[in-house]
Formats: C-alpha cells, sequence, structure tokens
C-alpha cells in the first residue's frame, strides 16, 4: 500500500473560555490513500469544521501529528505551511468564497497561477473543468451574476485546478436545495474520482455519504 | 551726553544679550513649536483610536502585509514584493473603528480598501486595482517601535496579488535592465515573472487610441502641456527633455482636459485622485521608458474611468 495522502495521529483540539474547557478533538487518527474518498460524518457541533480546519493547515492551536504526503505539518514554519496548502491541497467550503471582482473562468485561473502555471495553460484547464461541470456558457460571469449551484461548480473547479492529491471539502452543497445539492454533489464526486485525487469530505447527509469510498464518524471527539 | 561708565557698558550689553538670546528663544521656540505640532498631531494621531484606524503610518503596514502576503502564498519573489509595495498606492474609504482596548491600547477597525499597482504590472484579467472589505486591528509592539498590524479578510486582495505580472508587450515599452540609472517599477519584475497575455474577449472598450510613443521626428517640435520654465520635479525635467515624452504628456492632457468636460461629479473626483497619485508615479521614474508607460497607464486609467470600467473603491 502506498503512503497515506493524509495522516493524523492522536490530534487533539480544546477550547477554553473563561473557566470553561471544550475537548473538541480528543485524539483523532486517520489516514487517507491516494485517491481515496472518505465521507466525515457527525452531528453539528461534533468537530467536522475542526478537524478540516486543523489538516487543511489554517489554523493553530493543536496537538498529536498531521502528515500530508509524509510531511510532517508541525516542523513546518508559515511559509512552509502556506507552500503545503498552496501545492497538496483543494479546499470547497459551504459558502463558495469566490472573489466577487473575477468572473468564473477567472477564479479558477488564479489558483494556478499562484502555483507557476503558465496562463494559457491555466486558462485550458480552467475552461476544461468549468465545461465538464456545465458552465462552458457561464465562463465570463462574475460570481454574483451565476446561481448557488453554479457559483458552487466553481468553487469545485477552483479546487481541483492544481490536481491537488487532496480535496477538504466542509458540507460543500449545504447552501443548496436538495435538488441541486443531489446534482453538485454527484459532479463533484465523479469529477474527484476522476482527476485521481483524494478527498475528505464532511457532511451530515448519510445518503450522500453513502457516495463515497469509506465512511468515519465523529463522535465524541474521536472517530468510530 | 553721559560718559559711559563700565557698568553701564556692562548693563547694556547685558541687556542687549538678554534681547539677542530672548530673540534666538523666541526663533527657537518657533521651530519647535512646528516640530511639536507634528509631533502633537502624531501623537495625536498615535493616541486617538479612530486617527490610529486611518493614518498614514496604518495604512503603509497594510499595504506592506498584503505584498508580504501575496509574497508569501506565491511561495517566491518576497524581496521583489517588498519593492513594488513601494510602488503601489492604497486607499481606504469609510475607515471605522469597530472596537478599542485600552488596556493593551489595541484597536480594531474596517475599512474598503483599494490597492492599485503601479504602471507595468497587473493581475490576471489585466486589473491594476484590486478592492476588498477588510478588517485589522493595531497593537503597540512590546519594543514601542509602534503599532503591530493583524490584516483579516484580505483575501480578495491577496490571491490576485499573488498573480502579479509584467503586463503584455505591446501595452508597455521593453525595459531595459541594462540601463544603470533605470530605477522604475518595471524593472523589479525579473524574467520569471510572465509576461500577462491579453484578457478574455469582453464588451469592446469605447474607442480610445492607446498611445504609441510618438515618432521622434514628427514630434521633434512637440512640446508638453506645461510651461518648461516652471519644471521642477525629475518627471518635468525628463518630460522637458524629450520630445516624445513631451508629445505624450500633450497628449494626455488634451484627453484629461476633454473628459472633464464632459465629466460628471464622481467621474471628476476620480479623474482628480487618480492624478495625484499619477503624477507621484512619474516624477518617481528613473528612465524614459519608465515614464513612457506612466503615461501610457494614464492615458488607459482615463479612458477607463470615462467608460465606467475603472474599477472605483466600494
Amino acid at each position: 500500500m502506498s503512503n497515506p495522502v493524509l495522516e493524523t495521529i492522536d490530534l487533539r483540539r480544546s477550547f477554553t473560555q473563561g473557566d470553561v474547557t471544550i475537548d473538541v478533538l480528543r485524539g483523532v487518527n486517520l489516514a487517507i490513500q491516494p485517491g481515496e474518498i472518505v465521507a466525515l460524518l457527525g452531528p453539528s457541533g461534533s468537530g467536522k469544521s475542526t478537524l478540516l480546519q486543523a489538516v487543511g493547515l489554517l489554523e493553530g492551536g493543536f496537538e498529536g501529528r498531521i502528515r500530508l504526503n509524509g510531511q510532517e505539518a508541525a516542523e513546518l514554519d508559515d511559509d512552509g505551511r502556506t507552500a503545503l496548502r498552496r501545492d497538496l491541497l483543494g479546499f470547497v467550503y459551504q459558502f463558495h468564497h469566490l472573489l466577487p471582482e473575477f468572473d468564473a473562468r477567472e477564479n479558477v485561473i488564479l489558483p494556478q497561477l499562484v502555483r507557476g502555471t503558465d496562463h494559457p495553460a491555466a486558462r485550458e484547464r480552467a475552461e476544461q473543468l468549468l465545461s465538464t461541470l456545465g458552465l462552458g456558457k457561464r465562463l465570463d460571469h462574475r460570481p454574483s451574476k451565476l446561481s448557488g449551484g453554479e457559483q458552487q461548480r466553481v468553487a469545485v473547479a477552483r479546487a481541483l485546478a492544481n490536481r491537488p492529491p487532496l480535496i477538504l471539502a466542509d458540507e460543500p452543497t449545504g447552501n443548496l436545495d436538495e435538488a441541486t445539492a443531489d446534482t453538485v454533489f454527484a459532479e463533484f464526486i465523479n469529477l474527484v474520482r476522476k482527476e485521481g485525487s483524494a478527498a475528505l469530505v464532511a457532511t451530515h447527509n448519510e445518503r450522500l455519504a453513502a457516495r463515497m469510498d469509506r465512511v468515519v464518524r465523529l463522535h465524541d471527539g474521536r472517530l468510530d | 551726553m553721559r560718559r559711559l561708565t563700565p557698568t553701564n557698558l556692562a548693563l547694556i550689553a547685558g541687556a542687549a544679550l538678554l534681547l539677542i538670546l530672548g530673540f534666538l528663544l523666541l526663533r527657537g521656540g518657533d521651530e519647535d513649536q512646528d516640530k511639536l505640532t507634528g509631533n502633537e498631531s502624531s501623537t495625536a494621531a498615535a493616541d486617538d483610536p479612530e486617527k490610529r484606524c486611518s493614518s498614514k503610518a496604518t495604512y503603509d503596514l497594510i499595504k506592506r502585509e498584503l505584498f508580504r502576503r501575496a509574497a508569501q502564498v506565491r511561495g517566491s519573489d518576497q524581496a521583489l514584493f517588498n519593492r513594488l509595495a513601494g510602488y503601489a498606492a492604497l486607499r481606504m474609504e469609510r475607515p471605522v473603528l469597530e472596537s478599542e482596548d485600552e488596556e493593551k491600547r489595541q484597536v480594531s477597525c474596517s475599512g474598503s480598501l483599494s490597492l492599485d499597482l503601479p504602471p507595468g504590472v497587473a493581475v490576471v484579467g489585466g486589473r491594476r486595482t484590486l478592492t476588498s472589505d477588510v478588517d485589522y486591528s493595531l497593537q503597540r509592539a512590546a519594543d514601542g517601535s509602534g503599532d503591530v498590524l493583524t490584516l483579516s479578510n484580505a483575501d480578495a486582495i491577496i490571491t490576485p496579488l499573488a498573480t502579479l505580472a509584467r503586463t503584455a508587450p505591446g501595452t508597455s515599452p521593453p525595459l531595459n535592465p541594462a540601463d544603470p540609472t533605470y530605477n522604475g517599477p518595471g524593472e523589479m519584475v525579473p524574467p520569471n515573472i510572465a509576461p500577462m497575455p491579453a484578457p478574455a474577449p469582453s464588451p469592446p472598450p469605447p474607442p480610445a487610441p492607446e498611445p504609441q510613443r510618438p515618432d521622434p521626428l514628427e514630434s521633434a517640435s512637440a512640446r508638453p502641456s506645461f510651461n518648461c520654465a516652471n519644471a521642477r520635479t525629475r518627471g518635468e525635467l525628463a518630460v522637458c527633455r524629450d520630445s516624445g515624452l513631451a508629445a505624450l504628456d500633450r497628449q494626455m492632457a488634451s484627453q484629461f482636459n476633454q473628459a472633464m468636460g464632459q465629466a460628471g461629479p464622481g467621474e471628476r473626483v476620480m479623474l482628480d485622485r487618480t492624478r495625484t497619485r499619477f503624477l507621484t508615479f512619474r516624477d518617481r521614474c528613473g528612465t524614459d521608458d519608465c515614464i513612457a508607460d506612466a503615461y501610457r497607464g494614464r492615458v488607459a486609467e482615463i479612458r477607463d474611468i470615462m467608460s465606467g470600467q475603472w474599477a472605483p473603491p466600494r
């Protein structure tokens, strides 16, 4: 078996407010193999987003170890973590967080240019991804001119643009109506599979979780 | 007339000395007063929480932080980005003091930020102005060296800024790094920053031909739009020396005057504000190519303002 693209060992996170300390993560052990799509299930407030924040290297304050493609995150300084996020990870959030001043194509081009891809190749890749997601005729539209489902499709394309080995998705269709959510979710999973990326997808929707390779459940700060 | 005794002479000399000292003190007082005004205002700015939110020093911190983080995202070119920060212009609309912690001497502020890039570089889509609503807080440094900035919600500026590239040949004159006098911003763009290709096809802008550097033969007799006898700044002196630049200046001035004649109140404000920034940039240029580039950028800027394509601060 190849090395995991993501590995957490005894990952812990507590929040303290006044005299009260809440242990949100109490020793999470998780390994995701390349190309594997894993559903992270758990009720609201169970710590799914906290876990994604941790493995996405977006916040500090954690105990335990996080390895991305074998690289120990704790050994990296701020620049190193930024580089790891840029090179290894793609993010899809519940709310798209697209840049409002840039059109759909530009939003997908941007992370590629940051990574050093030349503009023609980045443009071609953006158009190919957006066309695959049914947005071939919406390339020049700014996010405000797109529907919620279309906005989320652009966010999916943006996350996959650099062919990251791991996608982190936090309720990627959580703000869409059920029918649209089903469609966008299916497209998202199909595209992740086609691209060969691994994914950790936080959701509380059992039906959507069943479409993935494996389901892990966060309960009482630990994975069952 | 009474004869002056040594005692009287000493008294007169003493009085004269006192007068001179008093004069010097008064003069010194004036100078000090000027300094005090500056100190007072900087002290006031340093202590007044609202002024801390909107001080020039704070904006400079924000600008440098934006470029630092953009370079971090890009993973390279930190020194280059640091230098480019010096040439970019930052505007903050509606800076608001959100909260204050007197004990920690910390203020939290927000505002609508616009970052104008210098001519010769742009981000994806050819944009040279980036805007976003941002939050920022300032806390006194423990060593007393000033404020420490924490900036958030600025990804809409930082991410595109990380894609910064030299503008495509044709929209910018070829730069000459071999020229030892060249210290304009274009030179700071290293060869490994790819030229930005033309943006995606979009509705055609209103007809306004992109100015080319005039043929020296055609413009040999060109004079700038201003009186060279009054030229003082480095940019003005260069324009007066070079007939090609003089022709560009006339062309730009003519377009500016025409635009001012047609502009509505909002456009007039924008034309006026951006004019100051253009002149500052032009006067920092170290070579004629840089100045020519600045004029071309200005012509495009005026055109964009008048066609509603220039993004005003939100």
